[in-house]
């Protein structure tokens, strides 16, 4: 949780520093909880970095209302109202290392939108992603509880919860949907659930390659080979991608979803659901290709299932694990990409 | 007939979360549930009558010659209006749910109840001018997913407008205030269809629908079969467990005869089931039934003056009550196939058809395989046995992972498993064919889901969360109100087992026999011990 945090004090600097820590509450019963000592351990470190150097605000999310309905992604949104919070920061940076899926897409997509929205000439800060990816501390984490309906995340449904046009106007029959959903290990549930949801005509599967285990894809397809014939997934239809390399995820998934939207606009289009299932790092392409559909007016939006927790595996040593974590950071918006 | 089907599975709770006063969310709930309601309609009877979207025009909604205000529009509209109508109210509460900026984003949302509910009647909808359909019905599913605030709105407008055209409601049975949310007289205004107690009373039906389902999806399989039921190998009564049938019956005899061989009172029983004619299983069976009924007999402390004989009397009605729990308990203690069958088959699915596919499924992966190798297409007994028992330890392990509350509902599952196993193993079989589920009287269940209960008592929260959980995911199978024996007034709640969990935890697959408990002993078996108020 704290690398990211460290990396930026080491980098020095002066001026005035703010530190937003997002206390999310799963609830009393959530299998989380098993873990309140190294989440206490993590805080006293995160404190001891911050007292003195930033002024720490904290902000807290409730996961789930009173009626067990979940309420986390528009509170997380609700986190910020206007621009003018922002305009008094040359740069923001989310630390998603230690954030579930459901928090940091509404967050990032929130101070997107709200920067984009900014006038000519007003004043804009540049908006960073920055995670510390462990892929075997990742392996070592296991959902639990994965909630039994998927839902389109908020922000990002775009119109795939809109019935009335999901008829194509050429016939009375429903216009394709696609599925593409990023494969990571050990997603069964979650696919399943989401394959519910979405009902697919078509699946493309995003696989991580070039990887750092060369043999990565093949296990996936081995692992979902079921799934795979299940829903008649092609092996054309495969999308290789960088597992280090957001943005190149991003642009083949982009170019996939134009792709499709050409060759079945004679059907009356398609209608797109991307589903984040790997590391958060490749999360990051599908908030980037959701975002930009949303903002042209593509129907591509994010499919998603929580789990009320997460447990470790009882033999992970993590201060050991934790040092074998690489920082990643991810500048995607602001003085880099001015016109 | 127009079928419209509505699933309440969409968007419509997040309507709940918007910074909106309470008649504003009901307004847009309202407005949402009609715009799918007529964009369902409307595709509905382009799809029954063959035609294009193109073809909207053709339809018109008119007024209805029986005088019903709520029925009627100022003038007909057409079914291209009235689907951009309904396209544009839903687009923009779909936006408005989505945006970042929803205070900013207008809506088309002006419909306060249930309008369309009575604009879709048959009389109303004409094609070309002509009256096509003869009845509609509204089919809304999912509807516990809706939250408290949206199903009591629906309910109550349901209830006080009465639509003209027939509404089905389905929803999941915990969603456990649904008959208090009801006004009017059941039957008269309202039915409540208990699917799973309706193919429990009629479990032929239902063995039959199933099957008919796997029958159609082995036909539609690469390989040359007729069935799925001709794949399922029925019967043990053959050759290969002749023998151990035999040794069954010879241990089961020694043991009856040593019990007995100070007494005279059980010769008449004995020479009866010596003389019993039928398969090695049938016999094998039958002793097992001999060994419970003197079991019981002489637990029972009886004493007799003069060591007599006994008379047989008439074991009708005992053998109807006991031969589940015989072949049960000698199934288990032999090592003998109790898992197969088509008819263990659809009693495992527990009344539920995705459950049923799933073994099903496994079981014909077997087949397919047995098929490649060239061997018969059959699955055994002893194979069937072994693959259910391996889908059922996959779908145990999984509990933690894929259902809320995962780790509780584990706790309690083992526990009531556990304790159920125990029950049914006792030597007198006294809850034949055996003990596969808890009870609580309503008393103890009211006061689990008790708001004021659960201030005092926080753990009883969360163990309504648990068998909320629970119910909802097929875990354990609920009637609401059992009522032990006909004189008597209490009604107790009962929680069965998922068929499934019983081959797990090796019990029965019959309904019936159920232990008492009570809310303190679930939670420790939860594993949650007092929560000290915060």
């Amino acid at each position: 949780m704290c690398i990211g945090l460290e990396a930026i004090l080491k980098a020095g600097g002066k001026g005035r520093r703010d530190c937003w820590l997002i206390d999310f509450d799963e609830g009393d019963s959530s299998p989380s909880r098993k873990h309140d000592s190294t989440r206490q351990q993590n805080l006293l470190q995160f404190n001891s970095l911050v007292n003195g150097k930033m002024n720490k605000i904290d902000k807290k999310i409730m996961m789930v209302d009173e009626n067990n309905h979940r309420v986390d992604s528009r509170r997380a949104a609700q986190l910020f109202s206007r621009l003018n919070e922002l305009q008094q920061y040359s740069d923001i940076i989310v630390d998603i290392s230690a954030l579930p899926l459901s928090i940091y897409f509404p967050i990032l997509g929130k101070l997107l939108y709200l920067i984009d929205k900014a006038g000519k000439g007003e004043k804009t800060p540049n908006l960073h992603v920055v995670l510390a990816e462990n892929a075997h501390l990742d392996s070592k984490i296991k959902d639990q509880e994965v909630e039994e309906d998927a839902r389109y995340l908020f922000g990002f449904a775009s119109d795939l919860t809109v019935e009335s046009t999901a008829i194509s106007r050429d016939s009375a029959t429903k216009i394709p949907k696609l599925w593409i959903p990023i494969l990571g290990e050990d997603k069964h549930t979650q696919l399943d659930r989401i394959a519910l949801l979405v009902k697919p005509d078509e699946i493309c599967p995003v696989l991580p390659s070039p990887s750092t285990d060369p043999r990565r894809p093949d296990n996936l397809i081995l692992e979902y080979r079921e799934l795979f014939t299940k829903m008649r997934v092609e092996l054309k239809n495969i999308v290789f991608g960088s597992e280090q390399n957001p943005f190149e995820v991003y642009r083949e998934i982009f170019e996939t979803v134009e792709r499709y939207g050409r060759a079945l606009q004679s059907l009356g289009g398609c209608k797109i659901a991307i589903s984040p299932l790997s590391s958060k790092l490749l999360s990051i392409s599908a908030f980037l290709v959701a975002y930009e559909a949303r903002a042209k007016n593509i129907s591509a939006g994010i499919a998603y299932v929580s789990a009320k927790g997460y447990v470790m595996e009882d033999s992970v040593d993590i201060s050991a694990v934790n040092s074998n974590s690489r920082l990643f950071t991810l500048w995607i918006s602001g003085d880099c990409y001015a016109k | 007939m127009l079928g419209i089907y509505l699933p309440c599975s969409a968007n419509y709770s997040e309507l709940e979360d918007l910074d909106l006063s309470q008649p504003d969310k009901n307004r847009l709930f309202l407005s949402l549930l009609n715009a799918r309601l007529l964009s369902a309609a409307l595709s509905g009877i382009l799809y029954l009558e063959n035609m294009k979207f193109s073809d909207l025009g053709k339809i018109t909604i008119a007024k209805t010659p029986d005088g019903n205000e709520q029925s009627a529009f100022d003038s007909p509209i057409n079914g291209k209006e009235l689907y951009d109508y309904a396209s544009k109210v839903e687009a923009s509460i779909c936006k408005k749910i989505d945006s970042f900026d929803f205070e900013n984003e207008s809506d088309h949302a002006r419909i306060g109840d249930l309008e369309y509910f009575f604009k879709l009647h048959p009389n109303n909808i004409k094609i070309d001018g002509k009256q096509m359909i003869t009845r509609t019905l509204v089919m809304l599913d999912d509807v516990h997913i809706l939250t408290k605030n949206q199903r009591q709105l629906l309910f109550t407008k349901l209830q006080q407008q009465r639509p003209s055209i027939p509404v089905w409601i389905a929803e999941r049975k915990e969603a456990l205030r649904f008959a208090e949310l009801l006004l009017g007289e059941p039957d008269r205004d309202f039915q409540i269809v208990e699917i799973e107690r309706f193919f429990r009373d009629r479990s032929k039906k239902y063995e039959n629908f199933v099957l008919n389902v796997a029958d159609r999806r082995a036909r539609a399989s690469n390989i040359e079969l007729n069935s799925f039921s001709q794949c399922i190998d029925d019967s043990i009564d053959n050759q290969e467990w002749e023998q151990k049938l035999m040794d069954t019956i010879s241990s089961i005899r020694k043991r009856i005869e040593k019990k007995v061989s100070d007494t005279k009172a059980y010769d008449e029983w004995i020479l009866q089931q010596e003389n019993q004619t039928g398969t090695p299983r049938e016999k094998a069976i039958g002793w097992k039934m001999l060994e419970i009924r003197i079991q019981r007999h002489s637990a029972g402390g009886q004493q007799m003056l003069i060591d007599t004989p006994l008379e047989v009397g008439d074991l009708a009605g005992i053998e109807a009550r006991l031969r589940g729990a015989a072949e049960f308990l000698l199934s288990d203690e032999f090592k003998i196939p109790y898992y197969f069958g088509l008819e263990r088959l659809s009693v495992l699915s527990t009344y539920n058809i995705q459950q049923y596919i799933g073994v099903a499924n496994e079981l014909f992966e077997n087949v397919i395989a047995r098929s490649i190798m060239r061997k018969m297409p059959t699955v055994d007994p002893q194979t069937q046995h072994d693959l259910v028992e391996k889908i059922a330890r996959s779908y145990v392990s999984s509990i933690p992972r894929r259902v809320p509350f995962g780790t509780y509902a584990f706790n309690i599952l083992q526990s009531i498993g556990q304790y159920a196993r125990q029950e049914t193993l006792r030597a007198t079989a006294p809850y034949p064919p055996g003990v596969t589920g808890i009870g609580l009287t309503s008393r103890y269940y009211n006061r689990i889901i008790d708001p004021l209960e659960q201030e005092r008592k926080p753990e009883y929260k969360i163990l309504e969360n648990v068998l909320h959980s629970c119910l909802a995911n097929n875990l354990l199978v609920a009637d609401f109100d059992y009522k032990q024996g006909p004189k008597s007034g209490d009604t107790n709640v009962v929680f069965y087992l998922n068929r499934l969990l019983c081959v797990h935890f090796k019990l029965p697959l019959g309904y019936g026999g159920w232990r008492k408990t009570n809310p303190d002993e679930m939670c420790e078996w939860m594993g949650i011990v007092k929560i000290a108020k915060k």
